[in-house]
């Protein structure tokens, strides 16, 4: 199952492809290699995800 | 655009070496202008007596703020600060400290007999880096007009405290706020809210923020306003002590909202809040089987507690619903969709006007064009139907009435995120109803 994680409130399903998005003018990046992690790029956030 | 100097020098104007350094801040204050830098001992404690409140001012474009930067004494080195550099903490008087107009700070350290004030106006911008604000017993650190507040990696001390104080620790009134790291040093000094006075329409980011010292979880410790919340306030990600308190659910909001994701003692992913005027939802552990998961953690949208269900207030209506945050899903393929989400509650089925669905997406395979479709009765004057009947789900706990919202046929254009939301529009739920909402786009072929 395609993990989910919360960015500003709102929830996003990892797309897990390479693909990068723009939500709410913050840019996702998916990570290919299997762990599902998301990059975050430009933000200053604590993420808790090992 | 020049350079002055603060330290153990002789106070001699214009302060321009480290020989006439000024003993302390406010005394260069006034002449300072945009792209001035000020170079601070990290050594330097500040011994004014402050005879009145006196403004810590400056004339800077928003571009070009005032620059104030803790040194190595006698260098232009960073470093942060080990003494009171701007200090009211020790005046006989109970006088503040105000910063207005463009400023920046790295590393310095301030000290204040009451009150921080930061008082830009529309269009000021004030930055504060690896900063440590001390507030005066029982203050706060206050916002007093609009302007661009950005705070990344301070510590907010409350060690000046005289004992317990059930004062508000920040007042948020005005202005957006951006708080990114850092963290609330002497907090169990504090036994009220935190943070307050979201009053004036502005918007609030917390992220990052370590608050841990916050240990006094006998009443509501990070969030909580009775008058009237009128400012988007958003905590992520904040570290919180062992036993806590996130929200006061008694909090009145008027057109702001708050939201929390990720703040607690330890790793808890799935931690979430959302309140507006309309009503409140969080995180709960009523699940539906194939619901969302986060780090292996099945959760739903539920109430205050872990049996209680989504909360609306007497303001909610089909025309003014409780919107819960967007769900976003990927789609990788253009194609035709059915995109549904998965409730349950224990009263009575929902009608179209109740409770709908609304999807955001990607129409058109050329455009950046996103369409908007929903599930709501087409007509706000028509009759509404039941919404669909789930006959196929499981939930962790189960109440008698389980319905799909469902958006059938969506054509989407082009790969790419679509979202959704639930939109509330039913008065006066109360969390014995049991109304939980499944946060997943379930996507099938239509």
């Amino acid at each position: 199952m395609a993990d989910t994680f919360y960015l500003n409130g709102e929830l996003l399903e990892d797309p897990a492809d390479g693909d990068e998005y723009f939500i709410d003018g913050e840019v996702f990046e998916s990570s290919s290699a299997g762990g599902a992690i998301i990059a975050i790029i430009n933000s200053n956030l604590r993420m808790r995800r090992e | 655009m020049a350079d002055y100097y603060v330290g153990s020098g002789t106070d001699t104007s214009p302060f321009d070496t480290w020989a006439k350094a000024a003993t302390w801040l406010g005394n260069i204050a006034h002449p300072l202008t945009a792209a001035d830098t000020v170079y601070i001992a990290s050594n330097h404690e500040d011994a004014h007596d402050y005879s009145a409140n006196e403004l810590i001012s400056a004339v800077g474009g928003v571009s070009t703020p005032v620059v104030v930067i803790s040194v190595t004494d006698a260098t232009t080195n960073y470093a942060k600060a080990t003494a009171n550099q701007i200090n009211t903490y020790q005046d006989a008087g109970s006088n503040y400290i105000l910063f207005s107009e463009n400023w920046a700070f790295y590393g310095v350290q301030m000290s204040s007999k009451g009150i921080i004030y930061f008082d830009g106006n529309t269009d000021t911008s004030q930055y504060f880096e690896d900063c440590t604000l001390k507030v005066g017993s029982g203050s706060s650190i206050t916002f007093l007009d609009s302007g661009k507040y950005n705070f990344k990696d301070c510590a907010f001390d409350f060690t000046n405290d005289s004992g317990a104080s059930a004062n508000k620790a920040f007042s948020l009134g005005y202005g957006n706020i951006v708080i990114e790291g850092g963290s609330i040093a002497n907090g169990s000094n504090r036994t009220g809210n935190i943070f307050a006075d979201f009053t004036t329409g502005g918007t609030a980011r917390i992220s990052g923020l370590d608050c841990t010292s916050l240990t006094n979880a006998t009443t509501p410790e990070l969030f909580g306003y009775s008058t009237g919340v009128r400012s988007q306030i958003l905590f992520e990600n904040c570290k919180m002590a062992a036993t806590h308190v996130l929200y006061d659910y008694n909090t009145v909001i008027k057109t702001g909202s708050v939201t929390m994701v990720n703040c607690s003692a330890g790793d808890n992913p799935t931690q979430f809040l959302y309140a507006s005027k309309e009503g409140h939802l969080r995180d709960s552990t009523v699940t539906r089987t194939g619901g969302p998961e986060v780090q292996g953690i099945a959760f739903s949208w539920g109430g205050e507690t872990a049996t209680t269900g989504i909360v609306t207030t007497a303001a909610c209506s089909a025309s003014s619903p409780l919107v819960t945050p967007w769900i976003n899903t990927n789609i990788a393929t253009a194609g035709t969709y059915d995109v549904a989400v998965y409730i349950q509650n224990t009263n009575s089925d929902f009608n179209e006007l109740q409770v709908w669905l609304e999807v955001q997406y990607q129409d058109d395979a050329t455009s950046q064009f996103y369409t908007l479709a929903s599930d709501r009765e087409p007509t706000i004057t028509g009759t509404p139907s039941s919404q669909t009947d789930d006959t196929g789900s499981t939930w962790s706990t189960s109440y008698t009435y389980h319905q799909k919202l469902e958006i059938q046929g969506l054509t989407v254009g082009t790969k790419g995120i679509m979202r959704g939301r639930v939109l509330i529009g039913l008065a006066s739920i109360a969390g014995t109803r049991h109304f939980y909402i499944s946060p997943k786009l379930v996507v099938t072929d239509g």
